[in-house]
């Protein structure tokens, strides 16, 4: 639960930082590659249980 | 050889009706059934066979689409070029997304695959110095089989269809081959096919890799068809789900199920677009509505598609035959 409240504020402030610095047209972009940079390191979430995803659940 | 008879008889019928048919929205409507169902069966090589169900397959859609229409309208040369670039491209990145999600099971693929579909589509409605953005690409008419300018429906229809039998070609060969086995051993028990020695990852890698370069000449041919590339349709989830929904209701992990399915779902779909979605009626979207009652039906009491109802049916009859 934690977890998903960090990652909330974490989206956030790529999305908010990312516009300001960047661009707003390319928002969507940054949170959706940190969302897939996120799977590809820790598939489980960076909070979840470790071989969670192995599950499929 | 008494199982390709329905494909060799479906094929065949497909081949032939521009002999005989000249109504051009018939045509048109053989053309994108044909086109659809490529498309379905190079989702399924990865989602039926593989058991990697992406919903971001509308990437690689793109990706084709794309790389034929820019190469035509930026650098002149022949869509052909372009298909086979964009084909090489996809795989490339099927490659790519197929390694770095091989660790991700179920929904976390699948939620993996919609994202990438996603960053493409911003991409290429956001970039407007390569992809002219969100206005999308018209594609150039150049008379000639060379440049893929063809007026002739008919003609447009066995482009498809070798497609369309390349597509089916690729699913017999996993139907037949000892690939192709290791492969279904992998979707049904992935843990079960590593302890006996199957090379998991790289057939799952491999499986994305052909079903996004097949996936992407579909998309190449489907742009010089239409003659115009719009972002928010060739990389959208719908056209993602529509590939999907082709499969399922024609039977995952069957060749010529996507085939039927895309039939189904295309004719359908034309015919309420025909019938509602004049200016005025207001159920422009009507179709998306039976896409999803569709799946429902299908899933709840059709589990194995069309091919495996029919072929239920089929045995049932056989059955009842030698019992009396």
């Amino acid at each position: 639960m934690a977890g998903a409240l960090i990652a909330a504020l974490a989206v956030a402030a790529v999305e908010v930082v990312g516009s300001y610095t960047i661009g707003t047209a390319w928002k969507e972009v940054l949170y959706l590659l940190l969302f897939i940079g996120v799977l590809v390191v820790r598939p489980a979430g960076l909070f979840g249980q470790r071989g969670a995803e192995a599950l499929g659940t | 050889m008494k199982a390709i008879v329905p494909a060799v008889v479906f094929f065949g019928l497909a081949g032939l009706a521009p002999v005989f048919v000249r109504d051009a929205f018939l045509l048109d409507s053989l053309v994108l059934i044909l086109v659809w169902g490529s498309a379905a069966a190079a989702w399924n090589v990865a989602g039926g066979y593989a058991g990697q169900i992406s919903l971001g397959h509308s990437a690689f859609f793109g990706l084709g689409a794309y790389a034929a229409a820019l190469l035509v309208t930026r650098w002149e040369v022949s869509p052909w070029l372009g298909l086979a670039v964009g084909a090489l491209v996809a795989s490339t990145i099927g490659l790519v997304v197929g390694y770095l999600s091989n660790r991700l099971r179920g929904p976390y693929f699948v939620l993996a695959t919609i994202a990438f579909s996603q960053v493409l589509l911003i991409v290429g409605s956001r970039w407007r110095g390569f992809t002219s953005g969100s206005e999308g690409i018209p594609v150039p008419f150049r008379p000639g089989f060379w440049t893929l300018g063809i007026a002739d429906k008919r003609v447009w229809v066995w482009i498809a269809l070798a497609l369309a039998i390349l597509a089916y070609l690729v699913q017999l060969y996993l139907d037949r081959s000892r690939r192709g086995y290791q492969l279904v051993a992998v979707r049904e028990d992935e843990d079960a096919a590593l302890s006996l020695g199957v090379p998991a990852r790289w057939l799952k890698v491999a499986a994305i890799c052909v079903s996004a370069a097949l996936t992407a000449a579909c998309g190449a041919l489907w742009a010089q068809y239409i003659g115009f590339v719009d972002p928010f349709y060739v990389f959208s989830v719908d056209l993602s789900v529509k590939f999907a929904l082709a499969a399922i209701i024609g039977g995952l992990g069957t060749a010529l199920g996507p085939f039927l399915g895309a039939a189904l779902v295309t004719t359908v779909e034309t015919y309420l677009r025909a019938q509602f979605g004049g200016i005025g009626a207001g159920f422009v979207g009507i179709y998306l509505i039976l896409y999803g009652c569709a799946l429902i039906v299908m899933v709840r009491w059709v589990p194995h598609g069309l091919v495996g109802w029919i072929s239920e049916r089929l045995r049932g009859r056989a059955a009842a035959r030698t019992a009396s």
